[in-house]
């Protein structure tokens, strides 16, 4: 295990295989306790508090918050991987209607909101959340100022990566101002008119203006993304062709001089606006913005395996983000197991590429058969 | 730095409580007949934060203006009225921004710095049209911007810079302004151990002001009587929506009911109100329902969510001209029943 700083001051939670409850508001005095803990209860998940309390064992509004640490989740659920319609489906619990893909906020026949969802765990998905995590890390160092040396990058051990940052300086945020911050990672309400993108008069002639390259915040990174745009999918933003290709045939490179915002012939300051939202589309990290708000939140403990896959959710040095495979390195089991399994996409763990099965009992590594017991896909046979 | 005229100025300052610890004066001096225009512009500093919500900054006598600071706010602590102490921190914190955003840079950065304990950097940027004197780090600036409502304010619509966000110097000024209120508002309510005799007739005085500028306190609290009528948009959309049979989804549900638990609506009278809902259980609704009144599990009372989690989740519903005015469902209602009784707290005299 990989515990966090000041383990005694942290709550710990348990979900145990067979129950529907957690076991929480459970503390340990240093780490070695809490692996005996972890040994005698075998649990399905660890979770500790992000939050500090003077007494973690209390019930909740008896714990004495004396801090938390400033956590971000980046998880395929909240991405939209092209892919997810190959791999994942819902089912509303009121009324039974079933879709392909992520589940939608409300059942499209009921409009009720509690569904039912099967996931699956893809390249495709884990790449996209890998490069949200980049940008955020990007932004956690030059915009927030957050010191290196207090973060720490975890694989969850599922479909997305964690941040934890331990720092005094952030401890003490609250709610609100937590908010702020995962809206400003989301450029969540960002005003390009606030980042002076407006239109003036200079002798008689309208001019666009606007922020310009290198500039520090979201302004540098609202131009970054359009020349990131104006790179690669230009002709998807929704442009009339005229103006794809006014912008196409203009010179990118000018956005890196000053000032550009005028220089395209046919792009006026409602397109402008177009590729602003876009490009801030693009530069924003999709964090689920309730685990960063939540200052009493229990998160995964790194260093344990995760029930939903088997999976181990561990540290990735940052440095190493770009490289990590999590199909390679967290697999957790060895030797072989026989299963009997219902329905299952393809997928890959190591060397190998296994499925798609359908109704058939496949004798499989260890780490392959694990993943789809967890994921609730196969039966183990004795 | 300070001079005196400064700590006149800004009589919150710690440097101001050092000068009165070092002039040797303690509350019982009060009682000397050398210490009446203290009285008196301790008295006219309560007078107009009550009245008009703001408190002037004219005065004559430099001493007295530090000293009748603590002064009035010691009157306004035996009160025991919140809602006063409040309306006094806002109106000495406004008071102190129009004078702030006059001072040199140099000046503010000194203010932030010593009595606030900010982190801040003077800067000279210009990254656009307009110019920044100031750095101001982020958790210094979120602990203040977050009460300002205005999307200037936002943490996105920023300059964010290395963990700094840019400020000119009226921004900074306008962030001040919410630190002294906060500070005003923590120091109200410290009382000492024996309170001069002479005081008290002050303080029932005060208690009059109250009660002329603010009304009586019991109708200024919640309505006893749940008041349909001054339920906010939201809410009203959410009983509808589960009148016509509609579905409402979770975090409406939850709004709902700790809206209903705080205005003091009855169990059977909330229950009543899921009552319509396709996948009512009784059972499972007075279950959640004293859950949330704080009768079961955790035994914490909920409260209602802020307007902008509501936003976020799409609970918000056609907002009017009060909506703009408060950050919570339950502010509305305050609001909207104190103007329906034409009881609530009154806010420009006429």
């Amino acid at each position: 295990m990989d515990p966090p700083p000041s383990p005694a001051e942290r709550e710990y939670g348990f979900l145990l295989f067979n129950g529907k409850f957690m076991v929480r508001h459970r503390s340990f005095k240093d780490p070695g306790s809490l692996l005996t803990a972890v040994r005698d209860l075998v649990p399905l998940h660890v979770y500790f508090s992000t939050a500090y309390y003077r007494e973690p064992t209390a019930p909740m509004d008896e714990k004495g918050w004396t801090g938390a640490d400033l956590v971000f989740d980046i998880d395929a659920d909240h991405l939209n991987t092209p892919c997810k319609p190959d791999h994942d489906n819902w089912k509303c619990k009121a009324c039974g209607t079933i879709g392909n893909g992520g589940a939608p906020k409300l059942c499209p026949k009921c409009k009720n909101d509690r569904m039912e969802e099967q996931t699956w765990l893809c390249d495709r998905c884990l790449q996209e959340a890998k490069e949200e995590t980049a940008k955020l890390l990007e932004m956690l160092y030059t915009d927030l100022g957050i010191d290196h040396e207090a973060t720490r990058l975890f694989f969850s051990g599922h479909r997305g990566y964690h941040v934890h940052v331990y720092s005094k300086q952030t401890s003490q945020l609250g709610e609100e101002e937590r908010r702020e911050i995962a809206d400003y990672l989301l450029a969540q309400g960002l005003d390009p008119q606030l980042h002076e993108l407006e239109e003036t008069s200079v002798g008689g002639t309208r001019v666009a203006e606007g922020p310009l390259m290198g500039q520090p915040g979201w302004r540098g990174r609202i131009v970054a993304g359009i020349y990131d745009l104006l790179g690669s999918e230009i002709d998807q933003i929704g442009l009339t062709s005229t103006q794809v290709s006014a912008l196409r045939s203009w010179d990118r490179e000018d956005l890196l001089r000053k000032p550009f915002w005028s220089s395209v012939k046919g792009i006026g300051m409602s397109t402008w606006k177009t590729l602003v939202s876009k490009a801030v589309e693009k530069k924003s990290a999709r964090i689920d913005t309730v685990v960063t708000t939540d200052i009493h939140r229990l998160i995964r403990m790194p260093g344990t395996l995760n029930g939903h896959t088997g999976l181990l959710a561990m540290k990735v040095p940052e440095e190493r983000l770009d490289e990590f495979d999590p199909f390679t390195e967290p697999l957790a089991f060895q030797g072989e197991m026989k299963v009997k399994v219902t329905e299952s996409p393809g997928f890959r763990l190591g060397e190998e590429r296994f499925g798609p099965y359908q109704d058939e009992t496949v004798l499989l590594p260890s780490a392959a058969a694990m993943l789809l017991l967890c994921k609730r896909r196969a039966q183990p046979i004795a | 730095m300070l001079t005196r005229a400064d700590l006149a100025k800004y009589p919150f300052l710690n440097e101001a409580s050092d000068y009165i610890k070092e002039l040797g004066i303690s509350i019982d001096d009060i009682a000397s007949p050398d210490f009446s225009p203290v009285l008196e512009r301790a008295e006219k500093r309560l007078e107009e934060a009550l009245s008009k919500g703001r408190v002037s900054n004219e005065f004559a006598n430099e001493n007295a203006e530090i000293l009748s600071f603590p002064v009035s706010n010691l009157i306004l602590s035996l009160t025991g009225e919140e809602r006063a102490q409040r309306r006094f921190a806002l109106a000495e914190a406004k008071r102190a921004y129009e004078l702030l955003r006059q001072e040199s840079p140099e000046k503010l950065d000194y203010i932030a710095r010593t009595t606030f304990g900010w982190k801040l950097n003077k800067i000279d940027a210009q990254p656009g049209k307009r110019f920044y004197d100031f750095a101001i780090s982020l958790a210094d600036y979120l602990r203040n911007s977050v009460h300002l409502k205005e999307p200037k304010w936002k943490l996105p619509n920023r300059i964010l810079d290395h963990g700094s966000v840019y400020a000119t110097r009226e921004e900074l000024a306008r962030l001040l302004e919410e630190e002294v209120r906060t500070r005003i508002v923590n120091r109200s309510g410290r009382l000492p151990g024996e309170v001069p005799k002479l005081l008290q007739p002050k303080v029932e005085r005060t208690r009059g002001l109250i009660t002329k500028w603010l009304g009586i306190p019991s109708h200024y609290e919640l309505p006893k009587v749940p008041s349909p009528e001054a339920m906010p948009p939201c809410v009203r959309h959410l009983i509808d929506n589960l009148a016509e049979g509609k579905n409402v989804q979770h975090m409406g549900r939850f709004t709902l009911a700790s809206f209903l638990v705080n205005i003091g609506a009855g169990e059977e009278e909330i229950v009543k109100t899921f009552k319509p809902a396709s996948d009512f259980s009784e059972k499972m609704t007075r279950y959640q329902v004293e859950h949330i009144a704080g009768k079961r599990g955790g035994r914490t009372k909920y409260t209602c969510p802020m307007c902008t989690t509501l936003k976020t989740y799409g609970v918000c519903y056609k907002p009017d001209e009060i909506c703009s005015t408060i950050r919570n469902p339950l502010s509305y209602y305050k609001r909207k029943a104190g103007i329906l009784t034409g009881r609530g707290p009154k806010r420009e005299p006429s």
